[in-house]
């Protein structure tokens, strides 16, 4: 195990990269694909009454039927 | 006169690396497309969600006479639509930090290295991140200002036409176009305090990189304008040719002028 993290380290040494750069680009990764998700699925996570339920509704609010 | 010189330096940059200004020209406009691809479904799922919120605020108005905007905004009916509304623009800067962060980390490093600094990417993207925390918080409060004072102006002009003026929403644009130039200063010092310092230091030369910059804007748009008027479709290559450098050239500029040793 031990020496498994010592490869790992003698790998980011040699790619020039310090652990704090490969954690920011992991989570940058990871948020993209969150967001491409999100924005795929929107009425799933933010649903809407369509135009008729909406009219419906404003005509129980307002009493005017 | 440091403005100028920085300018005209700026200028000869862009004209000494044509490979930096199509790399970067190529990175703002593939950022330029994410953005629109990402932040399209959520500005439309944005926009039906104020429409729905106008409507139930202006009825209740209509039926409540004397009752404010804001107690109108959180009564129950209302508050629902109003938090995910919020949680829609949380979403929306979201999408804008990450592309900001990836593009503006790529090209500020690209505009630094055309000036013979020192640059790796990934501190440059670490360095835009950072800052993007607390432009997000600036940028985030300025939207919603924005955003109130355009629900206000939709709603007054539903309820009393007349009073309706554009005054807050003016002063609002007046700000974020301040908050640009003050961003652009964070970013080229590499740091929100250095930036910040730096404005304070130098008030008249952030004064005239601002007007000099906003000139060379307001003659792309000419330009652009007088393009579209010779043909519609011309507009996009000449958008591509000018507006692209001339924001590669900016950041050059402010890489120049707040960067201490580069120019003096």
């Amino acid at each position: 195990m031990q020496s498994e993290q010592a490869d790992w380290r003698v790998v980011l040494r040699e790619v020039g990269m310090k652990r704090t750069e490969i954690v920011f680009l992991v989570v940058l990764l990871l948020v993209v694909v969150l967001l491409v998700v999100m924005t795929a699925n929107l009425d799933l996570f933010f649903p809407t009454p369509g135009p008729v339920e909406f009219a419906k509704a404003a005509i129980n609010r307002t009493g005017a039927a | 006169m440091k403005v100028l010189v920085s300018a005209r330096k700026a200028l000869s940059v862009l004209v000494e690396n044509p490979l930096a200004v199509v790399a970067s020209a190529c990175v703002d406009a593939v950022a330029l497309v994410a953005f629109g691809f990402l932040s399209q479904p959520v500005y439309d799922k944005l926009v039906e969600h104020i429409i729905i919120i106008s409507t139930l605020v202006s009825e209740q108005l209509r039926m409540a006479r004397g009752q404010s905007i804001l107690s109108a905004l959180s009564s129950p009916e209302v508050a629902g639509f109003a938090r995910q509304l919020a949680w829609l623009l949380a979403l929306l800067l979201l999408v804008a930090a990450v592309i900001v962060v990836v593009s503006q980390g790529v090209n500020w490093a690209i505009a630094r290295s055309s000036l013979m600094q020192k640059v790796r990417i990934i501190e440059e993207l670490m360095r835009v991140a950072r800052m993007a925390v607390v432009w997000s918080v600036i940028v985030a409060l300025v939207y919603v200002i924005g955003l109130l004072a355009d629900l206000r102006l939709v709603v007054i002009s539903k309820v009393a036409p007349a009073q309706a003026g554009t005054g807050l929403v003016d002063v609002v644009q007046g700000v974020e176009i301040v908050l640009l130039f003050v961003a652009l200063v964070h970013l080229a010092a590499g740091s929100i305090l250095a930036g910040t310092a730096w404005i304070f230091q130098h008030k008249a030369q952030f004064l005239g990189a601002g007007v000099l910059v906003t000139s060379v804007f307001a003659l792309v748009s000419l330009l652009l304008q007088a393009a579209a008027g010779l043909s519609q479709p011309l507009m996009v290559p000449a958008g591509l040719l000018v507006f692209l450098p001339a924001v590669m050239w900016t950041r050059v500029f402010y890489v120049g002028l707040v960067s201490n040793g580069v120019h003096s």
